[in-house]
């Protein structure tokens, strides 16, 4: 027992130096950080810099955070009035080129003889009509 | 000038029943020079089938069968010879070979109605 003892007294004593380098270096951690919530994963405290932005010393103030939105908020809206502008703008050519390429139809209509020489010159309608203008139209027709 | 207006305006005339058609086409159709118009005029004329209608192209010298081409005139004879009622033509052709003052109209009209004797 006693050739055992010195080795016992000596594993006590490593354990309980080991105990106080342990309990040591926990309090230096717990000096080195700030976890105030004492979070651990996997038994190792959390340092508290986990939970604190590396970017919090730039985090932009209310003021600029509005700013910042009502900016946003502006080149929305003016993007939404160029989208309209457009819009309006694509849907008046439209109605433009509508327009005009109806009035070419008329006045193609208006100005082709040849289609309503059909009906004009047809033997059924001619008959009906006065000699009178028959006559003006056969001058016509002869150039006499 | 657009032949077939010309022929249709021609057609109309010769189907209205307004006397004065029968002038309008004999003033602007059998004096016009283009032998196609006077051609096409002598047959309207033929076709209207009346006194003066017929007249035109009977007795006028240088009209409808006693127009100088040949062509006119064989059309105006044949177009005659189409009528189905041929009466009036026939008296026309009577009158005119008893009492016009041309010889060669006479002589015409003559032949012509020969011609209608045999095709009747």
């Amino acid at each position: 027992m006693q050739k055992i003892s010195p080795l016992r007294a000596s594993v006590a004593k490593a354990f309980n130096d080991f105990k106080a380098n342990r309990a040591k270096k926990t309090e230096n951690n717990e000096n080195l950080h700030t976890n105030p919530f004492g979070i651990t994963f996997r038994g190792v405290l959390l340092q508290s810099d986990v939970f604190e932005s590396s970017t919090a010393s730039q985090k932009p103030a209310l003021k600029d955070r509005l700013a910042s939105g009502t900016k946003l908020l502006a080149s929305a809206w003016v993007g939404t009035i160029n989208k309209f502008n457009s819009m309006k703008g694509a849907a008046i050519s439209f109605g433009r080129k509508i327009k005009e390429t109806t009035k070419n139809t008329i006045d193609m209509l208006n100005n082709t003889n040849v289609e309503f020489d059909i009906f004009k010159y047809n033997v059924s309608r001619l008959q009906k009509q006065p000699v009178s203008e028959l006559e003006d139209m056969l001058r016509k027709e002869l150039g006499a | 000038m657009n032949n077939r207006r010309i022929k249709n305006i021609i057609e109309a005339l010769a189907r209205h029943n307004d006397e004065e058609s029968i002038r309008v086409l004999d003033e602007l159709g059998t004096n016009c020079p283009i032998d196609e118009i006077r051609e096409m005029t002598s047959k309207a004329l033929i076709k209207k089938n009346t006194h003066r209608s017929l007249e035109t192209v009977i007795v006028n010298k240088g009209k409808g069968i006693n127009d100088l081409s040949a062509r006119v005139a064989m059309t105006a004879i044949n177009e005659l010879l189409a009528l189905k009622d041929k009466e009036e033509a026939i008296k026309i052709l009577d009158d005119t070979i008893n009492m016009h003052s041309e010889k060669d109209v006479q002589d015409t009209a003559r032949s012509v109605k020969a011609l209608m004797s045999f095709s009747s």
